[in-house]
């Protein structure tokens, strides 16, 4: 129980100290003042300090102080303690000769630490012109306003001036490229204390993609000069606005309408006025700022393909998970685009991813801020891959064209080409199961024409063509003339040939006579197989004759065959050739016998000239 | 002695006209080469005046016309790229490559026109005439001429009925087929002197009722489009498009095949 009493104290007093080791030791000071002004110089430190030096104080006369106050506060939350205290040292002092001047740092001791504090610089302004020109006072101007209506008629309300209080619209450039983007900020400038703000009305902002940059509620005024003379300013908005288009581009009248307190005097007799302090009227007073004008030039051109708009200054950065993967497994590639400018605008790649693998649409976060620097972080853009068949397997470069805004130049970052190694996985079905393997058909990816030819053409004369030309009607003259030729010479041939067949034909029974008297002198002789030769001679060489037909080509069917078409007696050819067949019996008969021979003899005669009666 | 003069003369001319047909065709060859590399290179700007130097000269070739549509194509031209294939398609009727790529640019002109449907006689007959180029078919005609001649030197001098009967009716088939290979060729030849075909080039171009400007707007066809020359007046034309429809146009929004 002690114990842990104990540790409780422990980590109590820890965390005192914990807090103690990071102290703040700040000077502030309103950054402008007017000659003869009193202001405050305030010096805060978050601990307790042994010693406070101040800087030395030049230029200004010091009314009062330093003037010392301490708080301290200890705060619980979730167990935790937090203590904090601060001290602060405050000065008064006026200024007297316009100018600007630095206030040294202070410096302070806390636990036997040195501290300093930043230094501060004010502007002092002379009061010539508006007087006593105070934020947070009821302001001169409108008095003087004011005094004037009194002098009419002291129940008018009050009216405040164009200069009193008004708002602007500032840009941090009026010419840029189109796709770039500009600091738009919206303050508001017033002399006058303001109670409250009603009716914001921001303009269109058409022309312009706009974002707002998140800007703390106004709360505050600071000091600020505007031709010489302070006002108490205080931004409403800022925006970082992206022109759509080229050209001139007007941003609209931003409106607001604020309640002015403005200090008047009814009763300037009334003792109780000077008491309660001065009476103060509410006005409400409808501010517009001036349009402004934007310059938006066009971006030069640029023809290349992967250029879709992006406009400021990136980097990129493309990359696989992995290289080596089996087939089926998934591969993510990852395409981040950060820097600062239009990332909304950057649209996934389209990349032309192997056919082999599943894609799926890119999944894109955004990691975006606004802030005065423009629109930066980063979009990120992942693609999903899956390898359906094993392979080497290549990525294209995917290529990022920007324009940089930095140097106005267009810039083009590449990933350069990846490579993708897939193996075929353990669990694919293997090829030797062949159980309805669906076949995919060829993937067309795209359509174009078809090369052109390369191979040397044979250049023709224009118009000129074969048919109707000269070689070409010469090929049917030279071809028919050569048919005529042919034909007439054969003919001729033929002609001949037919002649001598017919002398043939004529001289037949001469021949064949001629050769039976050779026959008749053999059958003398009784030389028997001469006898028979001369006689057989005879016979074949006046039907091969009278046939036209050569010796070697006749056959009995042969000569049947023709004097068959010549129309002669088919008992004549019979019996001439029954006297062929009597002839060669006998020729090679054993016996011998003169009188057979004379027969033949005799037949052979007479079949011959009865045939010669017949064919003529 | 005066025969042999002339013969050399003769000789002298002929060989003279060979060569210089021969340095031409030299010329252009190196010239045809240096626009296929300039399109190689993506430079089609270049590759086309080459090409059109070539045609400059006289000289023609449906390869070089394919090339130069494929140039215009690649510049997206496509009313000069058609033209060019139209040209490369009537030199070489049956060349697979020319036909897809005129098909391919066909489809990329703006104009849908519904043709009119043609006798499908007729169609097959196109078909069967554009198997071969008006020189290939007149080569067939003279071949199968020759052929003729022979079966008729067959016909007449066998002494075979078999031999006789063949060779008459082989003879006259052959003569028909020569006859048809004649006409086709003739065709062939016709549609590329007598050019009635045309590519409008102009982007686009109201079609007048009349050969005048005054005349009443008809319709109005883009690049690209195909039309048949019908008449001439002056400086108009008037034309056919492939769904029947005609009108007068000027002369310069077109440009004939």
């Amino acid at each position: 129980m002690r114990s842990k009493l104990l540790i409780i104290l422990f980590y109590f007093f820890s965390a005192i100290k914990g807090n103690a080791d990071n102290i703040q030791f700040t000077a502030s000071a309103p950054k402008v003042v007017e000659t003869g002004e009193q202001f405050e110089v305030t010096y805060n430190i978050t601990a307790q300090p042994s010693g406070f030096k101040p800087p030395e104080f030049k230029n200004f006369n010091l009314l009062g102080g330093p003037s010392t106050s301490s708080s301290s506060s200890v705060q619980i939350i979730n167990g935790k303690v937090i203590q904090s205290s601060s001290y602060s040292y405050t000065y008064y002092f006026s200024a007297n000769t316009p100018g600007n001047y630095t206030i040294e740092a202070a410096k302070a001791t806390v636990d036997g630490k040195n501290y300093m504090s930043n230094p501060i610089t004010i502007e002092v302004v002379s009061s010539g012109k508006t007087g006593n020109a105070q934020p947070n006072n009821a302001q001169q101007g409108a008095k003087q306003n004011n005094a004037n209506q009194n002098t009419r008629n002291q129940e008018t309300i009050a009216e405040v001036g164009n200069e009193d209080i008004f708002t602007r619209v500032l840009v941090d450039r009026n010419n840029l490229y189109q796709g770039d983007h500009l600091i738009a900020t919206i303050k508001l400038y017033s002399k006058l204390n303001i109670s409250a703000i009603e009716n914001v009305e921001f303009p269109a902002f058409t022309g312009f993609f706009r974002q707002d940059i998140e800007t703390p509620q106004l709360k505050s005024l600071e000091r600020e000069v505007v031709n010489g003379q302070v006002y108490a300013t205080g931004v409403i908005q800022k925006l970082v606005l992206f022109p759509q288009k080229n050209g001139e581009i007007t941003i609209d009248p931003f409106t607001m309408q604020c309640v002015v307190q403005i200090q008047v005097r009814n009763r300037p007799r009334s003792i109780f006025d000077d008491f309660w302090g001065p009476s103060v009227q509410e006005v409400r007073k409808k501010i517009k700022s001036r349009p402004v004008k934007i310059n938006v030039k066009p971006l030069p051109l640029n023809n290349s393909a992967s250029f879709h708009g992006a406009v400021g200054n990136f980097n990129f950065k493309a990359a696989l998970d992995k290289n080596n993967v089996k087939t089926n497994d998934a591969i993510t590639l990852k395409v981040i685009i950060s820097g600062n400018g239009n990332l909304k605008m950057i649209e996934p790649f389209d990349i032309k991813f192997p056919s082999d693998f599943e894609t799926y649409d890119p999944k894109v976060s955004v990691n975006i801020s606004t802030s005065t620097s423009g629109v930066s972080g980063s979009k990120t853009f992942e693609y999903l891959l899956i390898p359906r068949h094993s392979g080497d397997f290549k990525i294209p470069e995917i290529v990022f064209t920007y324009f940089d805004t930095q140097s106005n130049q267009f810039k083009t970052l590449s990933s350069g080409e990846m490579d993708v190694k897939v193996e075929k996985s353990a669990n694919e079905p293997r090829e030797t199961v062949i159980s309805g393997i669906s076949k995919e058909d060829v993937k067309y990816l795209g359509k174009d024409i078809q090369f052109i030819k390369t191979q040397l053409p044979e250049f023709t004369r224009k118009n000129e063509f074969f048919f109707g030309s000269l070689k070409f009607w010469l090929f049917y003259l030279v071809s028919t003339t050569l048919f005529f030729i042919l034909v007439l010479f054969w003919r001729k041939r033929i002609k001949e040939n037919a002649n001598i067949l017919r002398v043939r034909n004529k001289k037949a029974n001469k021949v064949a006579h001629k050769k039976l008297k050779d026959a008749h002198l053999y059958m003398k002789d009784n030389r028997k197989e001469e006898f028979f030769e001369y006689i057989l001679k005879a016979l074949w060489g006046y039907m091969s004759d009278k046939l036209s037909i050569p010796v070697a080509e006749l056959s009995r069917e042969k000569i049947l065959e023709e004097t068959g078409k010549l129309n002669i007696d088919s008992e004549l050819i019979k019996k001439f050739l029954q006297t062929l067949d009597n002839c060669e019996f006998a020729r090679y008969a054993p016996y011998e016998d003169s009188s057979q021979m004379d027969k033949i003899y005799n037949d052979s005669i007479s079949i011959i000239s009865k045939i010669e009666q017949k064919i003529r | 002695m005066k025969n042999h003069i002339l013969k050399s003369r003769i000789i002298i001319s002929v060989s003279f006209f060979i060569f210089n047909n021969l340095i031409l065709a030299n010329g252009n060859s190196s010239l045809f080469e240096r626009a296929n590399e300039l399109y190689r290179n993506e430079q089609y700007d270049t590759a086309i005046v080459l090409y059109e130097n070539i045609l400059k000269s006289g000289f023609e070739a449906p390869e070089l016309y394919y090339n130069l549509g494929n140039s215009y194509f690649k510049k997206k031209d496509i009313a000069n790229a058609i033209l060019n294939y139209e040209r490369a398609h009537k030199l070489a009727p049956n060349d697979d490559e020319i036909n897809f790529n005129l098909q391919l640019t066909q489809t990329m002109v703006v104009d849908k026109i519904n043709a009119l449907p043609e006798f499908f006689l007729f169609r097959w007959w196109k078909a069967f005439s554009e198997i071969l180029s008006s020189y290939q078919w007149a080569c067939l005609s003279i071949i199968l001429f020759i052929i003729f001649l022979l079966s008729a030197i067959a016909y007449l001098f066998a002494n075979r009925l078999w031999l006789k009967k063949i060779s008459f009716w082989t003879g006259l088939i052959l003569i028909f087929f020569s006859i048809i290979a004649f006409n086709n060729s003739y065709q062939l030849k016709n549609s590329n002197i007598y050019k009635s075909e045309a590519i409008l080039i102009s982007p686009s171009v109201t079609i007048k009722s009349s050969p005048d400007e005054k005349g009443t707007d008809l319709f109005v066809i883009h690049e690209g489009a195909k039309v048949w020359v019908i008449d001439e007046v002056g400086d108009w034309l008037k034309i056919k498009i492939a769904d029947g429809n005609n009108g007068w146009l000027k002369k310069s929004d077109i440009e004939k095949i």
